[in-house]
């Protein structure tokens, strides 16, 4: 079903990048800084290590099948039948959290910038934009997402008109009460990183096989720098307050001053990032559709873009019922659920999958 | 064809039956500054300073000078949240927070129940900015908002300019915040008051509002107030040293010489020696010779000397004045000093934090003066001097 | 089906012809039966074209009768040159002393001193001729017409090309004859690797259609599709080389044009030369240039007759005002009703001022005001030259004072909308202009409901159509969606000249290289002397 559409390794890391950090961005550092205190900076670094191993198992199966996703491969691995249950395990997974996130996403805004506003019509226009892209096909994703992502990544740079108010005192005490906070705060950004599983969706249409582990690993890498970026400005700027806040990285834009003029410029930085979300919803909407199309060997799969997203629609308003549920979600919940799905469940596979290689080229 | 045509009429009907957050800008009311005082019966009023736009195109240019261009309005309630609502009650326009950058404070608001239940307000309603700057005023903060300066637009902006000099000490909401949530649980903040207009042909009303001196607040409520030598060394401490002066007279000689500081750093090193907790301070200052009433030639080196060590005595002095104030008389580390015992030691930390003031006022305080003299100015010998007087 | 016209692979079936029965009908009580070939008897055939040619009175029958020979000199008045055929074809004709008999009409065809003759021998070809300007020569006792090639009529000359004029470059523009031309370009493109395909479309109108490409550089898929789409059209006539465009495009609803156009010649060619397919079209001097990129939709002439750092930095500029032309109406919009904690505090206090007299919400206003915009600019086209000017600049001043006065509309909104505009005449093509200018009502529309969300909504959604968008199967927004290297160096910016070395390969991997490797100039190269 991989068609002829081809994408290249640069438009997949464009694509991946803003996957992952799109809503982290807004949670991440808050739930960081209550469990890691002053160490909050460091978290981004060791979680990523979960990023790589994702990416690694990621990699190591796309070898064994290189033209399949997960989807198809999960059915040569494990038969039909168990093959398309793990199918459809990663297609509610994925539909649930898209809804969690087109939630998040509407949230953020209404709360900050746009109070009156329903729910309904942010999200609803979210989900139709990104429709109409899926329907377009992974092409004009990856194509969509090169020009989002980079305005996207340019706001990380307006950051730094604000070096000069940072205490970099608040960096110390250092492992103050030893390591373990420090691996609770990065365990929470491994249910970010493990998201890298999506890259096995679109490797089957990369142009060039080689490049595929560079890639990946490049967009860790990517994503690592841009949060530790976040992470260290936001402790430096705000030290322990940060915990307190729902959204300490857009409190970090809303005291941004620019020649002590131009003030109060957050509207245009959460401008930039609906497209971050944009590009997050479509990657998940399609993930999701190919999903259903597979596994019900369905023609097309862009007759059903339109259903899943009002099916994610009403999955975002049945998740959770308010903000402070969701925390505690990502708080308790979270990391295990995206680990062992996305990181745990492929780890399976790809045990399974070399195992069998190996007894057929015994035979 | 049809079904697409009803599916997208459905889809955009949401969307154009009402822009749910469109505000026009005559439905607003901008408010430039806020005032938070108590009543007698303890209830608080919240009085804002809200601007008039006037149209330029009705052609009225002059403005009657006794108006302004504001207007003060406020509201009663039993905490900030009520007061405001009620206020937006007596306002035909949707209030408008986000442009309203100056918060002044009531000294009697400060001093009974404290300013903390009114920063949580601040912080938690999304409209009012981390970085708008909040002030005590030494009476009523209300009659601060009626005033109408001769040069400026607006009362506020007068005190926003003074923000952006770094001559008075300031304090946004978010130093506030963080300040009170810190290891010392206090914040330094300025002191604002009318200054007295001078000119008899203006009303009362028609003058600034100024920054007059530095109130103590600890755990939200005012404590004490710096007088402005203690003031001086308070904003040292904090490394703004510009525009003020530091005057000396030697041995010897009549007449006193003055410096003005240009860069000033400060660095605090925590120690403890067994039980005892000390803490270094080291203060480098750079500055200029701004005035000399003495006979004395300043293009000596040995004058050089000499001033060096009188001025960097003069500003020990000073520092410790400031520093008493808060170790023995107020009790409180408005220096955040515990932050660094915190990050150098946090064990040791761990143990007093529960009782901090009292450690505070133990702690020994060993200062060290640096006052490099840059230049003695642009002359050397005293001006409209003969030079048989000036002495070598 | 998918939504936004994305096809992938260029590919379209061929329609069949269903509805032309009834047409043909009609035609056959024009014409008589199509294939009627001519007759040796001169009265017959003369007759035969009377009766085609009966209300015409334009169409001279010339009979000559010599002792030696009797012939018929068919023309038409203003399509001929009339002094070469008095003088070449019937002072050869009345003077001709010999005739041999075998073979009749080669023989006076070698005595008739024309460069371009045919023989034709059906009755409709010989109407064709008659009527492209050819005269057409019968004569007593052939089989065979001929038709002489002494086509001349009123044209234009040679002049500069009003639409697209530049400061450098040559002033030639192309006409509405497709022979001169065909002629400019050939003074450009010196090279016999420069092949033409000749196609006639239109049942009425009969316009000849050329195909232009440069062997060798060009892939042929795309000459095939280009044929095969121009021979698709099955019109009753064609009359501007935009009706091609709007029959073989891509994606009729995109708003954006996926041909470009061009009066020049020189930009023509080098476009032929960087790969593309050119058709040109008699009637028009607007020749069309396929496939096309959004970026090369933003590239113009003098771009690159000027030094790169000129060059760059109005190409940048270029898509710096295209974003303004695009979203700045809709962010005042947005700005100012959703988001007015951005606007610095004594900007905003100015803006309340000016607006407190207004009667209308902002995006009405806007409305108001790009709505006359638009008018303005259309009745500017239309009005008489001497009027034109006074009218707009005066106008312009005087109706927006008058405006503000009045409170319909506030001074920022007078000033929002002069950038507009101003910044909407960057764009050198004038097709993408028009592009804009449709998709800005839209945006400010997004961004009255949602306020900046809406209008970066409005942004993703151009982006989506855009990404989707192919011109003959290349994808619309290359090289920035396909991120390919090299091709960078003339999209966004412009590089120098002597970097360029590879032409843009979307169409085929052969023959990248244009030019050699180690072109800088530098004072030490090239020559003895240093």
């Amino acid at each position: 079903m991989t068609g002829k559409e081809k994408i290249s390794a640069v438009q997949i890391e464009f694509m991946m990048v803003p996957t992952i950090i799109g809503t982290g961005l807004l949670s991440i550092p808050a739930i960081a800084a209550k469990l890691a205190l002053h160490d909050m900076w460091l978290t981004p670094l060791f979680g990523a290590i979960t990023g790589y191993i994702t990416v690694f198992i990621v990699w190591k199966i796309y070898k064994l099948y290189p033209t399949l996703t997960p989807y198809q491969y999960s059915e040569e691995i494990l038969g039909k039948w168990i093959g398309k249950i793990v199918g459809l395990v990663f297609v509610f997974f994925y539909i649930q959290n898209c809804g969690l996130i087109v939630r998040q996403y509407s949230d953020f805004i209404t709360s900050n910038v746009m109070h009156e506003t329903p729910l309904v019509a942010f999200s609803t226009t979210l989900l139709f934009i990104s429709g109409l892209a899926v329907r377009g096909g992974i092409e004009v994703v990856a194509r969509s997402s090169v020009i989002c992502s980079g305005i996207y990544i340019a706001w990380a740079l307006v950051v730094l008109f604000i070096i000069n108010k940072i205490d970099l005192g608040q960096l110390l005490p250092f492992l103050e009460n030893g390591p373990l906070p420090l691996i609770k705060g990065s365990m929470i950004h491994s249910s970010w990183y493990s998201e890298f599983f999506l890259l096995a969706f679109l490797l089957p249409y990369l142009n060039n096989q080689k490049a595929a582990l560079k890639a990946g690993m490049k967009s860790v890498f990517y994503v690592m720098v841009l949060l530790f970026y976040v992470s260290f400005f936001v402790l430096t700027l705000f030290g322990l307050t940060s915990m307190n806040q729902l959204y300490p990285v857009y409190t970090m834009i809303r005291s941004l001053s620019l020649f002590g003029f131009f003030e109060n410029f957050e509207v245009l930085v959460t401008a930039a990032w609906v497209l971050g979300n944009y590009v997050k919803t479509s990657v998940f909407l399609y993930v999701s559709c190919i999903g259903i199309a597979q596994i019900f060997r369905l023609s097309d799969y862009r007759l059903i873009v339109f259903p899943v997203c009002l099916l994610i629609l009403l999955f975002s308003y049945w998740n959770v019922p308010n903000i402070v549920f969701l925390i505690h979600y990502m708080f308790t919940i979270q990391p295990f659920y995206f680990m062992i799905v996305q990181t745990f469940l492929p780890f399976v596979l790809l045990m399974v999958g070399m195992y069998r290689k190996k007894r057929r080229g015994n035979q | 064809m049809k079904r697409k045509k009803l599916l997208s009429l459905c889809i955009s009907l949401p969307l154009l039956s009402g822009c749910w957050d469109q505000v026009e800008l005559q439905e607003l009311a901008i408010i430039t500054a806020t005032a938070i005082d108590q009543l007698e019966d303890g209830r608080t009023r919240v009085s804002t300073q809200i601007f008039i736009p006037r149209s330029i195109s009705s052609g009225e240019t002059g403005e009657d000078p006794n108006l302004g261009s504001t207007f003060v309005r406020d509201g009663v309630g039993e905490n900030m949240a009520q007061a405001i609502s009620q206020l937006q009650m007596h306002i035909p326009r949707k209030l408008f927070w986000e442009q309203c950058k100056v918060y002044i404070f009531g000294n009697q608001l400060a001093k009974s129940i404290g300013i903390r239940d009114a920063i949580d307000f601040l912080a938690r309603h999304p409209s009012p900015r981390g970085n708008s700057y909040l002030f005590i005023s030494e009476g009523e903060a209300k009659e601060l908002l009626i005033l109408v300066p001769p040069l400026e637009r607006y009362s506020a902006d007068a005190l926003k300019k003074f923000t952006n000099t770094e001559y008075e000490l300031t304090t946004t909401l978010r130093d506030v915040d963080m300040g009170l949530m810190g290891e010392g649980k206090s914040v330094v903040m300025p002191l604002v008051k009318r200054l007295k207009t001078q000119e008899k042909t203006r009303n009362e009303h028609q003058t600034i509002p100024i920054i007059s001196g530095t109130a103590v607040i600890k755990e939200g409520k005012l404590i004490g107030t710096l007088n402005p030598p203690e003031s001086y060394g308070y904003m040292w401490l904090n490394g703004s040293v510009s525009n003020s002066v530091v005057s000396i007279t030697l041995e010897g000689f009549e007449g006193e010489i003055s410096y003005q500081p240009t860069l000033g750093s400060v660095k605090l090193s925590p120690l403890i020696k067994g039980d005892k907790w000390i803490m270094r301070l080291r203060f480098q200052l750079e500055g200029d010779i701004v005035q000399n009433e003495t006979k004395l030639n300043l293009l000596d080196v040995e004058v050089m000397h000499q001033m060096k060590t009188a001025f960097e005595k003069e500003i020990k002095k000073q520092l410790e004045l400031t520093l008493n104030k808060f170790q023995k008389d107020l009790k409180c580390d408005g220096l955040r000093f515990g932050r660094k015992f915190h990050q150098k030691y946090p064990k040791e930390w761990k143990k007093v934090a529960a009782n901090w003031d009292d450690k505070f006022s133990e702690i020994e305080v060993e200062i060290s003066v640096d006052a490099e003299i840059r230049k003695p100015g642009y002359i050397g010998p005293p001006a409209a001097m003969p030079r048989d007087e000036v002495v070598k | 089906m998918s939504v936004l016209g994305v096809k992938g692979i260029i590919r379209i079936r061929k329609l069949p012809r269903k509805s032309r029965k009834k047409n043909s009908g009609n035609q056959a009580k024009v014409h008589s039966s199509q294939d009627t070939p001519l007759s040796g008897e001169i009265e017959q055939n003369i007759a035969l074209f009377s009766s085609a040619f009966r209300e015409s009175p334009d169409i001279i029958i010339r009979k000559i009768h010599t002792d030696k020979l009797l012939a018929a000199v068919i023309y038409v008045e203003g399509l001929c040159d009339t002094k070469k055929l008095d003088e070449f074809v019937l002072g050869a004709l009345i003077s001709l002393q010999e005739i041999e008999e075998t073979d009749l009409l080669t023989f006076i065809e070698n005595h008739l001193a024309i460069s371009k003759t045919e023989h034709l021998s059906k009755l409709s070809d010989g109407v064709n001729a008659i009527l492209l300007g050819k005269p057409l020569l019968l004569i007593n006792g052939c089989q065979e017409a001929l038709a002489l090639g002494l086509t001349q009529f009123e044209k234009r000359p040679i002049e500069e090309p009003k639409a697209e004029t530049s400061i450098r470059g040559p002033r030639e523009g192309f006409t509405e004859t497709l022979s001169t031309n065909v002629s400019l370009i050939r003074r450009i493109i010196r090279d016999p690797a420069l092949k033409i395909k000749k196609l006639q479309i239109g049942k009425y109108t009969k316009t000849d259609v050329l195909i232009c490409y440069v062997e060798g550089l060009v892939d042929h898929t795309l000459i095939e599709e280009i044929e095969n789409r121009l021979k698709r059209i099955d019109i009753d006539g064609v009359y501007e080389s935009g009706y091609l465009e709007q029959f073989i495009e891509d994606n009729p609803y995109s708003p954006f044009p996926q041909v470009l156009y061009t009066e020049r010649p020189d930009v023509l060619s080098a476009n032929l030369l960087e790969g593309r397919a050119a058709i040109l079209m008699d009637g028009t001097p607007f020749a069309l240039i396929a496939p096309v990129s959004f970026f090369s939709l933003f590239q113009s002439q003098e771009d690159y007759y000027e030094r790169f750092w000129i060059g760059t930095f109005i190409r940048l500029l270029r898509f710096l005002f295209l974003v303004i032309s695009l979203f700045l109406p809709s962010t005042y919009v947005a700005i100012t009703t959703f988001h007015q904690e951005m606007v610095p505090t004594s900007l905003l206090l100015n803006i309340a001022s000016a607006r407190e007299g207004v009667a209308f919400p902002a995006i009405v206003e806007v409305f108001i005001m790009e709505l006359s915009f638009e008018a303005l600019r259309e009745a500017g086209i239309r009005l008489p030259r001497q009027v034109g000017s006074a009218v707009s600049i005066v106008g312009a001043l005087v109706i927006g004072e008058a405006a503000v006065q009045a409170g319909i509309v506030s001074a920022p909104m007078i000033i929002v909308v002069s950038i507009t505009g101003i910044a909407s005449f960057m764009v050198p093509r004038y097709s993408v202009g028009l592009a804009i200018r449709i998709l800005r009502f839209p945006i400010i529309l997004l961004g009255g409901i949602l306020g900046l969300i809406g209008v970066m909504l409005g942004f993703i959604l151009i982006i989506i159509h855009l990404c989707g968008l192919r011109s003959f199967g290349i994808p619309y927004l290359s090289p920035i969606s396909t991120l390919q290297k090299n091709l960078y160096r003339d999209s966004l910016i412009r590089a120098p000249l002597w970097k360029m070395n590879e032409r843009p390969h979307f169409t085929g991997n052969f023959n990248k290289t244009r030019q050699s490797e180690d072109l800088k100039p530098d004072p030490n190269k090239g020559g003895e002397e240093g």
